[in-house]
């Protein structure tokens, strides 16, 4: 019961820091706002994922590493992004209405990205080499970002 | 069990079927032949492609006698892919890219149709193509395929070729041209524009320019760009490919070698600029 609470307690706190963030508070009020503010996170992934190509090519274990952290960060984030209203009814966007009408499923997408960004964190951390640390960010953009792409992003 | 595994039997050695596994994959053959979206058995048919000729559905390729492959000869299986001709000699409709197809070399259709053997067979149906009117009479696929259609296998290359190689999984495994080349009003590519991206490719899309044009094609992605993209997806700019290149990566350029991979980059980074910018959809 007590933990129960607690839980209930924290879920909370949760709620008001999501609510307090600008990303949710405006994302309910304002559909067109929302999709802004993913268009441009988004687009900070992919700062992200060509720092992380720049860095495997360097041998920068550490700044793959770091970036790839950024990546994890997100993935905790990344639904949050998404709120009822911020699809291409509320402007030009590409993400598909089957994310709404499949929110459950939609909403565990992102345990992918959190695991393959921290096997790269990990991999980069422990001195994997260029070939490992590729290979990891590989299937980090193939099995996390691209299998999401596939079924939730229409085409250009 | 003999029965349930016709094509077996016919002593695919244990070679044949792995090189043909590999050739299985460079030619993409299972994003077309399996209903993923649906969880379809695999190469069991059914994936919808919409086109502006109608909605087409792979069929069910597995060795099944009756509603797969299963009761083919060799003959059969690389006149179908050769000619673009069934065993009961009617013509396929082009979205079955036979047209790239035909320049894969005998001993690689036949190590491909080893792997296939191979397969569990599966006793799905084929689903009828959705055709728009006119383009639904397969008699008219003669005359067609004297206006579009070049048969004959590439002449093989010499080992270490790069270039060689490149041209050989562009053009006829992988046939990318088959979406990346525009079509003209009766679907037969425009060869002039080969590989300079359509406006409406498959499902709607618009497909991009590979052509090294720098402002409108490929021109300032370096080797290692293509690496990252047909290993992984990742394009240039750091996003992530989704939609139907999404699944040319996952179930084919992923699984080459990385001696293959160079090849396409180098192949297609040696090919002439076609300036031809692709419009993109509302």
């Amino acid at each position: 019961m007590r933990n129960r609470a607690m839980m209930g307690l924290l879920g909370g706190m949760a709620l008001v820091l999501i609510a307090g963030s600008p990303g949710a508070a405006s994302a309910a009020s304002d559909g067109a706002a929302a999709l802004a503010e993913r268009q441009a996170v988004m687009w900070s992934m992919q700062v992200h994922f060509n720092a992380i190509k720049d860095a495997i090519g360097a041998g920068n274990n550490k700044a793959v590493e770091d970036h790839a952290s950024a990546i994890n960060g997100f993935a905790k984030v990344l639904v949050n992004f998404f709120p009822k209203g911020s699809g291409p009814e509320a402007g030009k966007s590409r993400a598909l209405p089957k994310i709404w009408e499949e929110w459950d499923e939609f909403t565990k997408r992102p345990e992918a990205l959190a695991v393959e960004s921290e096997k790269l964190m990990q991999i980069a951390k422990s001195g994997g080499d260029a070939k490992a640390m590729g290979d990891q960010f590989g299937a980090l953009g193939k099995n996390a970002c691209g299998t999401c792409h596939q079924n939730y992003r229409a085409p250009r | 069990m003999g029965a349930a595994w016709p094509g077996v039997s016919s002593a695919a050695d244990a070679d044949a079927v792995k090189r043909g596994a590999y050739l299985f994959n460079a030619a993409g053959c299972v994003s077309c032949h399996t209903d993923f979206k649906n969880g379809g058995p695999p190469l069991a048919g059914g994936r919808a492609l919409k086109t502006p000729f109608g909605t087409f559905y792979g069929p069910n390729i597995t060795p099944d006698v009756e509603h797969g492959i299963g009761g083919w000869s060799d003959a059969d299986f690389v006149r179908a892919l050769r000619q673009g001709v069934a065993p009961d000699g009617s013509s396929y409709f082009p979205v079955f890219p036979y047209t790239s197809f035909t320049r894969i070399r005998e001993q690689d259709l036949l190590d491909i149709k080893a792997y296939i053997f191979s397969l569990p067979p599966s006793p799905t149906p084929s689903r009828p193509h959705e055709i728009e009117f006119p383009f639904g009479w397969r008699f008219l696929m003669g005359a067609w395929k004297w206006l579009n259609f070049e048969p004959g296998p590439m002449a093989a290359a010499a080992d270490g070729d790069e270039l060689a190689r490149g041209a050989y999984l562009v053009e006829a495994l992988a046939h990318c041209g088959e979406c990346h080349t525009p079509r003209d009003m009766l679907g037969g590519s425009d060869r002039e524009q080969a590989l300079a991206g359509a406006t409406e490719g498959p499902e709607g899309e618009s497909v991009p320019n590979i052509t090294p044009d720098p402002e409108t094609g490929i021109g300032d992605w370096s080797v290692q760009d293509f690496l990252w993209l047909l290993k992984a997806g990742i394009l240039p700019d750091g996003d992530v490919v989704g939609s139907l290149m999404g699944e040319v990566v996952e179930h084919s350029t992923s699984k080459l070698t990385e001696a293959d991979q160079r090849a396409i980059a180098v192949y297609l980074r040696s090919r002439p600029a076609v300036r031809h910018k692709v419009g993109k959809r509302p």
